[in-house]
């Protein structure tokens, strides 16, 4: 998959284009910073068309080349790149490690329908609410001489 | 938090040379490089600020191509 190309490498007409589009205030400068934090990380694009959403403006190029700002009214053709987080292979466990619900409230929450999991306590194998090592300490309290 | 190899024993060289711990190095690095990326920011909204304020065209096209240098990456 290709890579986008640096700015001195675009064609004179497209970086004119941009330069025009950039103008527009109707695009804001914290989604330009955005894109520019996007296009640090040397994000990979697929062959033909695609777009990505900033919020005020999608950026929409062909392969390697950004080709114009679209304005959210306006359709973009191709499909549409995500955030480089579900991309990543390890997404799952991060899933797993940043849940929707937070913690407190998670206690009582079934997350999947498949899940038996149905309370707190379940996730630790364990664990219980009247756990044993209570019991074992009450026994060996006990004198030994009784 | 994994190292590469390569920046690891980069690492422990500076603190050899620095004598310092390993750790107090990737802190001292962390922090300069946190203080790199709120510079670049900086510079990137003055910048872009005075994009959307100039009106000449000449000055349009100039900070603009400065700009998408920044953007886009020269």
């Amino acid at each position: 998959m290709p890579q986008i190309e640096v700015w001195a490498r675009l064609p004179v007409a497209v970086r004119e284009h941009l330069i025009e589009r950039m103008h527009d205030r109707k695009i804001s400068i914290e989604d330009l910073n955005r894109l520019r934090i996007w296009l640090a990380s040397k994000p990979a694009v697929p062959e033909g068309r695609w777009y990505k959403d900033f919020g005020t403006f999608k950026v929409c190029g062909e392969g390697a080349y950004p080709k114009t700002f679209l304005l959210p009214g306006q359709v973009a053709a191709g499909p549409q790149l995500w955030t480089a987080l579900a991309q990543i292979q390890n997404s799952r466990s991060l899933r797993l490690k940043f849940p929707n619900a937070p913690t407190f409230a998670s206690e009582n929450v079934k997350r999947y329908w498949f899940s038996l999991r149905t309370e707190a306590s379940a996730n630790r194998r364990y664990s219980t609410f009247t756990p044993q090592q209570s019991q074992l300490y009450a026994s060996s309290a006990e004198p030994y001489w009784s | 938090m994994t190292l590469p190899a390569q920046v690891a024993k980069q690492i422990e060289g500076i603190a050899k040379r620095r004598r310092l711990s390993d750790n107090r190095v990737l802190v001292e690095l962390i922090e300069e490089g946190i203080e790199v990326h709120k510079q670049k920011e900086r510079a990137f909204f003055h910048l872009a600020e005075r994009f959307r304020a100039a009106n000449d065209s000449a000055e349009v096209k100039r900070l603009g191509d400065e700009l998408g240098r920044f953007v886009f990456g020269e």
